[in-house]
């Protein structure tokens, strides 16, 4: 190489260097990896788009009333991906002129992409659970990949993405440490968190196996849960005593209606993100199980199995940041949809408590 | 060697093993990264110092709480003791490398500091926060990128850097490296000592020893492939000086770090444009402390033979390449960038 190409070269690398450094002290994304992080998030806003014009198309057929709502939003922001300091949320009055430019953001007829300010923010600070850690590695693979390892790297990456859109998130361990499934639960209850999302990895003993699936809180008579449930359940910090009470909460509990949505709005997410970058992914389903870490939580809890670590392949992904990283963006969009939803049905409830009133 | 008289230019390697400094000023030292306060009042007066560190910490470790500061690559955040141990070691490193970190005057330091390739945005940002106050101006990068500038190997080249707490690769296509072009894995040198540690407690009962120890057999017998000779220890099992073969249990805890370095290598190759791979398969280095181990870069050739095969190399002075390239980037960022970055 010559030495005039060398040196333009190293003049470019350093200014590169420079750059990113510039951006580590300013809080901006990495240059360089800006435009890739842009596109990235820009499918997720399509995919989020699809769904929420499908809402609100939904919401506008069946002639919601907003006005009677009250409704709460943010700004809504000029990136599609704000980082920087939180955006500022106003108060929208009822029968504001403001109302219309928000049917206008809306808009059914003019799809545009969806932007989490347009969010309501009666879902706003999520409870991260990254599985396992300390002394419970959870599942492992002959060449390093730790359960323990691989949940809280999703975790991270999730965290960002809801901080980046100005939601708070807890996360119940954000080192290497052993956190009994009860203090897990506590630390959400005491945050109080709107919703809990546990994050795992599998392993079954079909090596074949690959795929993702999502629990809500309930009972089971599949053998193969239960020892699954009784696995992740060890070490939970409950006494024999408190057993009764737990039992019964499984069977009585009135989130499970809202656990449901959640995992089946993550389910839904996971399949339409991960099949672009593992073809033969397999959708497992949502399905109930009695996990210590869904019991005592006071806000709807799910437990995602994000892939099978038994599976070679799946455990290859794994171990790719890049696959890693859009594990978190499907989550992030599953959880975005849901809080859509559950804002939606708020509307239309209290919608439906006014008409009862005014007949 | 200054480039200006009133500054001196600093590359550094923080390891999760060994960190080492090169300068301007010509210094080359490596430190072991550990950091160790006395126990008690008993061992403080026999080591009559406040704080030990690298070897000599490692020398008297039972009487000390004694530390690593880093994990992985990355600074731990954990207890107090944790960050003020981070501290401990850079300034260390300066004072061994003949740089005063309390001086109040004299030329200005300028350092650029290595970091695994994937570290996050907050990694750099403690990183930043734990040297202030002893460097004026602070570049970090990515250690393979590092590794990389200082070989010259711009172009069409990968550097796989193999540590004790990562395995960081990344690929040069004349720019500098994006996120794709970049990744780190947890396989290397403590994890190889994990397995061995591992297999050594599955395989004989009653056998108890530290990972220190795990860690001095694998730095004077590790190999991939073919033994030199059998690797024989002796070691005290329920309290009787025992000799054993652990020759097979060596080669199964270095051989297992191959798969998951090859899979990584091969899937870079795969990702740069097709023109080029050819070219990046024929130039490729290891560098890093772990990647001394005989036998380990013919076994990754190896591994490329089903690829159209290619030329894997070990870099010479593998525990300075890292500060060394370092160096080579402080030293040719011109001095109005430097003034951008303030520590």
């Amino acid at each position: 190489m010559g030495t005039t190409r060398l040196d333009r070269l190293r003049r470019q690398l350093l200014r590169g260097a420079v750059e990113e450094n510039l951006d580590t002290i300013n809080g901006r994304p990495s240059g360089s990896t800006r435009k890739l992080r842009r596109r990235r998030i820009d499918r997720l806003y399509r995919a989020v788009l699809a769904c929420g014009v499908l809402i609100a198309a939904a919401a506008s057929v069946a002639g919601l009333v907003w006005d009677e709502g009250g409704l709460v939003i943010s700004d809504p922001p000029a990136d599609p991906l704000p980082y920087g300091p939180p955006r500022r949320t106003i108060e929208v009055s009822p029968r504001s002129p403001e109302i219309d430019e928000i049917f206008e953001r809306l808009g059914v007829s003019e799809p545009q992409p969806l932007v989490p300010a347009v969010i309501p923010v009666r879902v706003g600070r999520v409870a991260l659970d990254p599985g396992h850690g300390g002394v419970d590695g959870g599942a492992s693979l002959g060449y390093g990949l730790l359960e323990k390892d691989l949940t809280k790297d999703i975790a991270n990456r999730l965290a960002r993405l809801l901080r980046a859109v100005s939601w708070e998130v807890v996360l119940t361990r954000s080192d290497d440490e052993s956190i009994p499934p009860r203090r897990r639960a506590e630390i959400a209850n005491e945050a109080r968190a709107d919703l809990f999302l546990s994050i795992h990895v599998n392993w079954l003993p079909d090596r074949t196996a690959r795929g993702f699936e999502t629990y809500y809180l309930g009972p089971t008579d599949d053998p193969f849960l239960r020892r699954l449930a009784s696995l992740e359940n060890r070490d939970s910090g409950f006494a024999l005593s408190d057993y009764r009470e737990l039992l019964e909460g499984i069977y009585a509990d009135v989130r499970q209606d809202q656990s449901r949505l959640l995992a089946a709005r993550i389910q839904q997410t996971l399949f339409e993100t991960l099949r672009e970058e593992n073809p033969e992914i397999v959708d497992r389903g949502t399905m109930t199980a009695p996990f210590a870490v869904l019991v005592t939580t006071d806000m709807p809890a799910v437990l995602v199995e994000v892939a099978c670590l038994s599976n070679d392949r799946e455990a290859r992904l794994l171990s790719l940041p890049r696959y890693r990283q859009r594990i978190a963006e499907a989550l992030f969009s599953g959880v975005v949809v849901y809080a859509r939803d559950v804002a939606s049905l708020d509307v239309d409830n209290e919608k439906g408590t006014n008409d009862d009133q005014g007949t | 060697m200054t480039k200006e008289h009133d500054e001196t230019f600093v590359g550094i390697d923080l390891g999760t093993s060994r960190s080492s400094i090169a300068t301007s000023d010509g210094h080359r030292e490596m430190v072991e990264s550990y950091v160790g306060w006395p126990v008690d009042m008993v061992a403080r007066k026999l080591l009559k110092r406040p704080v030990l560190v690298g070897a000599e910490a490692i020398e008297n470790r039972t009487m000390l709480d004694i530390h690593r500061p880093l994990e992985r690559g990355l600074l731990k955040e954990g207890s107090d003791r944790d960050r003020l141990a981070v501290r401990q070691l850079i300034d260390h490193l300066l004072r061994t490398a003949g740089i005063d970190p309390d001086r109040k005057s004299g030329p200005s330091v300028r350092a650029v500091v290595g970091v695994p390739a994937e570290a996050l945005r907050v990694n750099r940002q403690h990183l930043r926060e734990s040297m202030r106050g002893f460097v004026d101006n602070l570049m970090i990068v990515s250690e393979p990128f590092a590794v990389a500038y200082g070989l010259e190997m711009l172009l069409h080249a990968m550097v796989i850097d193999i540590g004790a707490g990562t395995t960081d690769f990344c690929v040069m296509n004349g720019h500098y490296p994006t996120e794709e072009e970049q990744r780190t894995l947890p396989n290397a040198g403590d994890w190889i000592d994990e397995q061995l540690h591992k297999l050594l407690s599955e395989r004989h009962d009653g056998l108890s020893v530290s990972m220190h120890t795990v860690r001095d057999w694998k730095e004077k017998w590790s190999f991939v492939g073919k033994a030199a000779s059998a690797v024989k220890v002796t070691v005290p099992i329920a309290g009787k000086p025992t000799s054993l073969d652990i020759t097979a249990e060596m080669k199964a805890a270095c051989e297992a770090v191959v798969p998951p370095i090859a899979e990584t290598m091969i899937d870079l190759i795969a990702a740069a444009e097709s023109e080029y791979q050819e070219k990046v398969r024929n130039n490729i280095v290891l560098a890093g402390g772990s990647s001394t181990i005989p036998g380990l870069a013919d076994s990754l050739a190896n591994a490329l033979k089903g690829y159209g095969g290619g030329k894997i190399k070990v870099a010479k002075d593998p525990i300075f390449i890292g500060s060394n390239g370092a160096l080579a980037l402080a030293m040719d960022a011109p001095k109005a960038d430097w003034e951008k970055l303030p520590a």
